[in-house]
């Protein structure tokens, strides 16, 4: 936002008020969702890093400019998509409204870059630009260059920052407005390049889930305001806040995420000051906040304001909530405002919400027959710590869904029996895009989505208990192990056959992403080099920390169709170290071992090694 | 123009702070770090030095060297 700052710095931010009468998201098309906000006086407010006012977009103008850019965009086949670099800037909301109006389809993308990233980054533009296979090609000014290398020799007629799409020929007429069954968007899953999947969603199933959100998950008022930091390419950011708003003429303040995780401080100043009332992050976010802001901080801020602080994207543990609570009670933060929910880009965004004003609800079962056969039965009283698992309530579903809870056989479970979570309804999406095979393993013919994750139903609220897919969801984001296990490949003392990532729960309760390797006897200098090596390309490629094990050959466990199982890795790797968390590892300092370990170095089954990593909480995306 | 040793010696202060593994990073050696501790090295470095450290720059500073070096071609 920096470079708007100079002009634009005596602007007023929009007001919370629209002036026209509210509308819940009851629109069939996101165009007419904008028509209607346009005639209000709400928009966009964009802030920078120092938490200034940097730039303000209301939706008339946001409106007017995405229509004159439309008409250049007008010449691409309708339904063509187009790559969008969704940094949090005003010239994306243009970018991706002018779509609307083109009857394109945008597809946002990842505009975050690691430590020494750039080629990582490049790498990944070019393999989603590839898979949607997009006419065209857009990204703020600090992303065009890298967008421009990684677009150069795929077929994309045109790339370029908005300025370059303005001067574009204007042709004369828009074409039809998108019908409610044309794609709203394309929305890609996680930042994975071995395993790109654009969850395809219509206009209908857009306006169906935002209008289910607004109404039926919590009741929005005429004088609601958002805050948000989170990425607009990720689901909570893009349908719940960008498209959201628009849909519900609520005005925005919006904090870029690189900013945020600099000074989440920021975040709470920008609610404080500008009277907000809801704002969503995952579990992480909160966890963030409650870390860095400092006594004095929170004694200067009012976040009485706040009625809807949303929790969702990833497991919830309990006590970064409670932390978050007891960090900013000082400020009048009201914990009753937490509001867990579960959803998944897969059903455009949201699946299920509590009710507002109850805070979050933690049911505690026993954790061993829990293990034993599934069944979430009520831990006794006086059960201690150990013999009991917390999981929190996640609402029931709304209305547009039907929820049914399945055993592996596909068979229904009744209330308190834990299975795989298969919904449908009006907001699932059609399936991924150009790749009908993964389609048709999540979504049946009749209408119902895999969600691969599992939990148990008690009266209808839902309740998350793990996951059944092999994904890793760390600080909300999802990675893929297949993304890790490649990187790990291109090292020359691997192959293919000899890594396995996966992940187990980290000391503050979420999850430590952790590779195994096997390779041939070396000694242990040339072993730590390797896991060292492991290490920084992880990091430079995906942003994350993992733990790194190299073991000797013929370690990994091996399914008995000779596959690479990856939770026997897990339970045997946790085996093997005599831990049940990351944090109890001996070597978590180091970040690897490279001792060759033996195995049956404890030979002390630890019963957490049968547990899912999120085994408190949500799950959703 | 700003003194590189200053420089050099406000990152090695800024990494201390941030890392949670207490490992002597060399002039080449990787950063080494996650992207929320990526994320807090350069608010660090940014207070310690009132400058404002853009993409370009963190996309090719893989190594405390590059770093500096990105750094010191800042305004």
């Amino acid at each position: 936002m920096r470079e708007d700052r100079s002009n634009k710095a005596k602007e007023e931010a929009t007001a919370t008020v629209s002036g026209i009468a509210l509308r819940r998201a009851d629109f069939s098309t996101l165009t007419e969702a904008l028509d209607y906000a346009a005639q209000g006086c709400t928009g966009f407010n964009f802030y920078d890093g120092r938490g200034e006012l940097a730039c303000v977009l209301p939706y008339r103008e946001l409106r007017e400019e995405a229509i004159r850019l439309a008409r250049r965009l007008a010449a691409f086949d309708r339904g063509s998509r187009v790559a969008l670099v969704a940094h949090t800037h005003r010239d994306f909301a243009v970018m991706f409204f002018a779509c609307q109006y083109a009857a394109l389809v945008p597809v946002p993308l990842a505009a975050a870059i690691h430590l020494g990233g750039r080629n990582a980054y490049i790498r990944h533009l070019r393999e989603l630009v590839r898979d949607c296979g997009a006419v065209a090609a857009f990204a703020p000014a600090d992303f065009v260059g890298m967008l421009h290398e990684a677009a150069g020799d795929l077929a994309v007629a045109h790339v370029g920052t908005l300025e370059d799409f303005m001067a574009l020929p204007a042709g004369t007429e828009l074409p039809a407005p998108p019908a409610a069954h044309e794609l709203a968007y394309l929305q890609y899953t996680s930042g994975s390049t071995r395993f790109p999947r654009g969850t395809m969603i219509t206009q209908a199933a857009a306006m169906a889930n935002l209008e289910g959100i607004f109404n039926h998950g919590f009741e929005i008022a005429a004088d609601d305001r958002f805050c948000s930091w989170l990425p607009f390419y990720h689901d909570m950011g893009l349908v719940g806040i960008v498209l959201g708003c628009v849909a519900t003429q609520r005005s925005v303040d919006y904090l870029a995420t690189r900013d945020f995780a600099m000074r989440p401080r920021l975040w709470l100043k920008l609610i404080a000051q500008n009277r907000g009332t809801i704002s969503f992050s995952p579990p992480f976010g909160y966890a963030l906040a409650a870390r860095r802001v400092r006594p004095k901080d929170a004694d200067g801020l009012d976040l009485s304001s706040w009625r809807v602080a949303g929790v969702g994207a990833e497991m919830i543990h309990p006590e970064w909530l409670t932390n978050f609570a007891e960090a900013l009670a000082p400020a009048r933060f009201d914990p009753r405002a937490f509001l867990p929910c579960y959803g998944m880009a897969e059903c455009a965004l949201a699946v299920s919400f509590v009710p507002v004003g109850g805070g979050f609800e933690i049911d505690y079962v026993d954790a061993e027959r829990l293990a034993r056969s599934n069944e979430a039965m009520h831990a006794s009283a006086g059960a201690s710590e150990r013999k009991r698992s917390g999981f929190v309530n996640c609402g029931k579903a709304l209305p547009g869904f039907e929820v049914e809870i399945r055993d592996e056989a596909g068979r229904l479970l009744p209330d308190r029996r834990c299975g795989r979570i298969f919904l449908r309804g009006s907001s699932v999406m059609s399936g991924y895009f150009g790749n009908p095979e993964a389609s048709r393993e999540v979504l049946s013919e009749d209408g119902w989505l895999n969600t691969g994750d599992l939990g148990y139903r008690v009266d209808g609220a839902l309740y998350l208990t793990g996951r059944a897919k092999d994904l890793l969801i760390i600080n909300g984001r999802n990675v893929w192990p297949q993304d890790i296990e490649h990187l790990a490949e291109q090292q020359p003392e691997l192959r293919a056959t000899d890594t396995s990532a996966f992940s187990i729960v980290s000391g503050e309760g979420g999850e430590a992403a952790v590779l195994v390797v096997q390779c041939r006897e070396m000694d242990s200098a040339s072993a730590a080099s390797l896991a060292r090596r492991l290490r920084h390309s992880v990091q430079a490629e995906l942003g994350i920390e993992c733990l790194v094990d190299v073991v000797p050959p013929h370690t990994l466990p091996r399914t008995s169709s000779g596959k690479l199982s990856r939770s026997s890795t897990r339970k045997q790797f946790l085996e093997r170290h005599g831990v049940e968390r990351a944090s109890d590892l001996a070597w978590i300092g180091k970040g690897f071992c490279a001792h060759h370990a033996s195995a049956g170095a404890s030979p002390v089954s630890a019963r957490g090694a049968d547990q899912e990593p999120g085994s408190a909480g949500i799950n959703a995306t | 123009m700003r003194d590189r040793a200053e420089v050099e010696e406000v990152v090695r202060q800024a990494l201390r702070a941030v890392r949670t593994e207490e490992v002597d990073v060399g002039a080449g050696d990787a950063l080494g770090l996650d992207s929320t501790q990526a994320m807090e090295l350069i608010m660090q470095i940014e207070e310690r030095l009132d400058i404002s450290i853009p993409v370009d720059t963190l996309a090719d500073s893989r190594t405390f060297d590059q770093l500096c070096s990105g750094i010191m071609r800042l305004d």
